[in-house]
């Protein structure tokens, strides 16, 4: 039931001997397990690889505390920053845990990225998948006095001299290059990326009036766009965001430019997770995402939460793997040599 | 007027029970956090950022900014009493305050720290009343030519930062520039000298660095005898600062506040560049330049009003634009997101009570701390006269935890280890420390800027003359490089005058 | 100080060859800017050069300083200290933090020092009680626990 329970230290595997005796009665007595005996016992610890304060620990944080509120799950769930190596720091803990029912990883795009810019193995396809269930959106941003008024005349403009348009973004392989290079080659164009330690920074270096194009998420955005900071030329969904204060944002695909791309994260268990334990976690999302406290936090910051449930994220995660491994080997950044 | 208006609204929100109430723990808070090495303010905030879910946004946020400047308030503390920096933007205290604290003077370093925190704090303060507008713009009209040219004026000063030979000072520079090229290169991404590690992926941490190569290399040299553990004997009543120490710190401190100010603005250097360069630009100011390395007061006292008023200063681009301008302004701006506030340039209008509560709570605070800590000076420097081998393993089991609270990895704590043993061979060699530790944290700031400046103006070095405060900074740098030439020049022409030049050739050995 | 400054300059040369074979395969300049390699090399360089000028100037130099140098039983006490501390750090993944730290602490007190049993007792305790209660109970950080629970 639980495998390769061997690879576990000492108290786990006591724990989880217990638990499984527990589990197998459990078992014997009533053939169809109801899910209220599949939650794990203790505390539930869900990794990030970001230092606070980062999109996705402030989002986790947040889960967490509504999964916890709402009595969803009743393990106590702590939210834990293992920064280093971009994300593999904690991705190699919570892989090193096979099995392990007390620990979820945060999945971002640095989950997908950090193995194809460093020739690593992939990961996304060896961490049991949970669920992917906050979507964001992301838009393209110019100075208020810039002559550019949509896309067209942007991919015009770059289009005189190559690298003339200077975009400013955050370490080069992070979702900000990998737009740039969506641009590029959308408009078949050449910019000039300039990489900032960070979004912070290049939102100073952008403010600054040091570039002219750059790459956003809608509440970075619409409050710059309020303070007559910036101009938002399109937004980079398939279709137009329903929110009002988006609605009237052309998508760069009206404006005749393929260039879609967002944000994406949810959660993945260790390898080897036990089916029990997933559909736990898969129920446990489909209440969050169903809270309206939730619904409303994220409506608040233009992210979306649809549930990309246990059965489809395999399919799904596969799919934006090799979108990201495609637009890296455009940018020149993949040194991973093929899809595994 | 409108500010003082709007101050007195900001009072009005800050002095009520429960807002004063959160202030006095979020500053104690912060007073411990800073205390502890390898937890700054800025991952202490974040730590009891679920302890916030459920009050009311003011509230909150005194609190979490109570924690980030009395952080820099505490770090203080193990730096000067076991020097070990209890938070990054301390590593310049632990060099003089340490050897102050040896030479019986704990409680003056402390004191001098604590007054001078406080009033490079109410000074940011009072400019962010009056100012945060017009101080924004200031912010960014730094970029990176201007972040190159500062990092270049502090990384040309660490030749003099040695307390012997030049060449030994550069020596240790050029360790520090190592250090600093290890890890993903923020620009290319291409890995360097990672030597295949994935935890070397992001570089080297600069805590480890910095409570290896001071704490932890201090308690190597200081088991070699075993008389070490003779405590430093003082009364409580040689602990406060005479008016002679004031008067060496008073100028101290204000430049040390207006620097760390100035450089809190920036975003894209926080406190710890901001008392780095505080504490060389007071070396050359100071009367007694040969007192720096073995026990400055006033070097304590620039370098630690410098990283409190800096705290301040990165509330400015914070407040005023939504942008972090450090660690700590990060972690505040989540709380805000978590809180349902969304930040940006609309903040100042939109959340009048808040911007002005928090600011009004920030002179509260600073005050609570001075009292907390002026007081209490002689008393944590009491800590002294425990027999020193029975603080060694309570500073070293702090170190690796504080080491291991980085990223939860056993990895920092291998590594402090290491740059202790490092920093032990270095004061065995007598190669100094601080210069690796300036060039550790200028390094990545020196590098990245000039690449981003140069690609910014499309290859051309004129873009660190053409902005005009960037110009200006190049002159400062080429000023400092040329008035020791300058002045080495006249001294000679002096002395061959006077024909005693073979006094001068000995005296410069 | 005759050798140390020969071994401090050798182990800088060392290290500046590994940094600049290290990053010889990293572009130097790429379009505008400088490349990965620009400041590994200039580095390099200068460590080089200072490397060097400390070779010559120690061998030029034949004024006879004293090393600084502890005798034999420092030397004992630094290296016991130095593998006891990675002992402990080895030790934390089978016995986990908190009880490592607590025997490293003993070995400290009673193996190096050689202080009486009691006052040593004491401030182990209360170094653990102030790790557990700050960091673990307050902070709740995870401190790898061993078979103990800590």
């Amino acid at each position: 039931m639980i495998p390769s329970r061997a690879a576990r230290p000492l108290h786990l595997r006591l724990k989880h001997a217990a638990l499984a005796a527990a589990f197998g009665a459990a078992l014997v007595a009533a053939p169809a397990a109801s899910h209220a005996q599949a939650a794990p016992t203790g505390p539930i610890e869900i990794t990030t690889g970001t230092s606070p304060g980062g999109t996705p620990d402030v989002l986790m944080r947040r889960a967490a505390k509504i999964l916890n509120e709402q009595k969803i799950i009743a393990n106590p769930l702590v939210v834990q920053n293992r920064t280093g190596g971009s994300w593999m720091v904690a991705a190699n803990f919570v892989m090193a845990k096979k099995g392990d029912r007390n620990i979820v990883l945060c999945i971002a795009q640095p989950i997908l990225t950090t193995p194809i810019t460093q020739g690593l193995p992939t990961l996304y396809d060896k961490l049991t998948p949970i669920s992917m269930f906050i979507q964001g959106d992301l838009v393209l941003v110019v100075q208020p006095d810039s002559p550019v008024k949509d896309l067209k005349q942007l991919i015009a403009l770059a289009g005189q001299r190559e690298r003339s348009v200077k975009v400013a973004g955050a370490q080069s392989g992070s979702t900000d290059h990998m737009v740039s290079g969506l641009v590029e080659k959308a408009g078949k164009v050449k910019l000039n990326y300039v990489p900032f330690d960070g979004g912070g920074a290049a939102q100073a270096a952008f403010l600054g009036g040091n570039v002219d194009l750059m790459t956003l998420t809608p509440s970075e955005a619409l409050p710059l766009v309020k303070g007559g900071k910036a101009r938002i030329l399109a937004i980079l969904s398939t279709e137009r965001s329903p929110a009002p204060e988006l609605k009237d944002i052309p998508t760069a695909k009206e404006q005749g430019y393929d260039i879609v791309w967002g944000q994406a994260w949810g959660l993945a268990g260790p390898p080897g997770l036990d089916a029990e334990t997933v559909k736990f976690w898969d129920d446990a999302i489909a209440k969050l995402v169903a809270n309206p406290e939730w619904q409303a936090s994220l409506k608040e910051n233009f992210l979306r939460s649809r549930m990309v449930p246990a059965a489809e994220v395999k399919p799904y995660m596969q799919k934006l793997h090799d979108e990201h491994l495609a637009l890296l080997r455009d940018l020149g950044l993949a040194k991973q040599p093929a899809v595994q | 007027m409108d500010a003082l208006a709007s101050l007195a609204q900001g009072f009005s929100v800050a002095m009520t029970p429960t807002n004063l109430l959160f202030v006095l723990i979020g500053v104690t808070l912060g007073q411990l956090i800073g205390a502890l090495p390898g937890i700054g303010p800025s991952a202490g905030m974040a730590l009891l950022l679920p302890v916030t879910f459920g009050l009311e946004p003011v509230t909150a946020l005194v609190m979490l900014s109570g924690i980030m400047y009395g952080g820099m308030y505490g770090g203080t503390l193990t730096s000067v009493l076991v020097n070990v920096p209890g938070e990054a933007a301390s590593v310049m205290t632990a060099v003089d305050g340490n050897q102050l604290a040896r030479q019986g003077r704990a409680g003056q370093a402390l004191a001098a720290a604590a007054i001078g925190s406080f009033l490079a704090g109410i000074g940011a303060v009072t400019a962010l009343v009056f100012l945060t507008p017009a101080l924004s713009a200031f912010a960014l009209g730094f970029s990176s030519p201007e972040y190159f040219l500062l990092a270049l004026l502090g990384i040309t000063a660490t030749a003099s930062l040695g307390t012997g030979s030049a060449v030994k000072a550069m020596i240790g520079a050029t360790l520090g520039l190592m250090i600093a090229l290890v890890g993903t290169d923020p620009i290319q991404g291409t890995s360097r000298l990672t030597f295949g590690s994935l935890e070397l992926l992001e570089g080297v941490d600069f805590l480890p660095v910095a409570i290896g190569v001071f704490g932890i290399a201090e308690i190597l040299v200081s088991m070699e005898q075993t008389q070490a553990s003779a405590a430093v004997r003082t009364r409580l009543r040689d602990m406060w600062l005479t008016r002679k120490d004031w008067v060496e710190c008073r100028m101290a401190m204000l430049r040390g506040g207006v620097i760390g100010f100035v450089i809190g603005l920036m975003p894209g250097a926080g406190p710890t560049v901001a008392a780095l360069l505080a504490y060389v630009v007071e070396k050359k100011a100071s009367p007694h330049p040969e007192k720096f390395g073995h026990g400055a007061l006033d070097g304590v006292a620039a370098a630690e009003s410098a990283n409190n008023s800096a705290a301040h200063g990165a509330m400015v681009p914070m407040l005023a634009l939504g942008i972090p301008g450090s660690a700590s302004t990060a972690v505040l701006l989540a709380a805000l997101v978590l809180l349902g506030i969304r930040p940006g340039p609309m903040l100042l209008t939109e959340q009048a009570d808040l911007v002005w509560g928090l600011i009004a709570s920030m002179f509260i605070g600073n005050v609570i701390l001075l009292i907390m800590n002026l007081p209490l000076a002689p008393l944590f420097a009491s800590v002294l006269r425990i027999p020193y081998s029975y603080l060694v393993p309570g500073i070293l089991i702090v170190s690796l935890v504080g080491a291991y609270a980085i990223s939860l990895s056993l990895f920092n704590v291998g590594l402090t280890l290491f740059f202790g043993m490092v920093g032990y061979l270095m004061i065995r060699a007598d190669i100094p420390r601080a210069p690796l530790v300036l060039a550790v944290v200028l390094a990545p700031l020196m590098e990245s800027s000039l690449r981003q400046s140069l690609m910014l103006s499309e290859g051309s070095p004129a873009i660190f003359v053409q902005r005009p405060l960037s110009a200006v900074l190049a002159l400062l740098v080429i000023g400092s490089l040329a008035l020791p030439l300058f002045n080495f020049m006249l001294a000679r022409r002096a002395a061959r005058r006077a024909g005693v030049a073979e006094a001068l050739s000995h005296s410069s050995d | 100080m005759k050798v140390t400054n020969l071994v401090t300059a050798v182990l800088l040369l060392a290290l500046s060859v590994l940094v600049l074979l290290g990053t010889w395969e990293l572009p130097y300049w790429a379009d505008f800017a400088p490349g990965s390699a620009f400041a590994a090399f200039w580095v390099a360089l200068v460590g080089l050069v200072l490397a060097l000028a400390l070779l010559v100037s120690t061998l030029a130099d034949d004024g006879r300083e004293p090393h600084g140098f502890p005798d034999r039983r420092g030397v004992a006490r630094v290296a016991a200290l130095t593998a006891g501390l990675w002992l402990m750090v080895l030790l934390i993944p089978l016995l986990g933090f908190m009880t490592a730290a607590i025997a490293f602490s003993l070995f400290l007190l009673l193996g190096i020092e050689r202080r009486p049993l009691v006052p040593s007792l004491f401030t182990t305790a209360v170094v653990s009680g102030l790790v557990y209660g700050v960091f673990i109970a307050w902070l709740g950080i995870a401190l790898p626990a061993g078979p103990f629970g800590l």
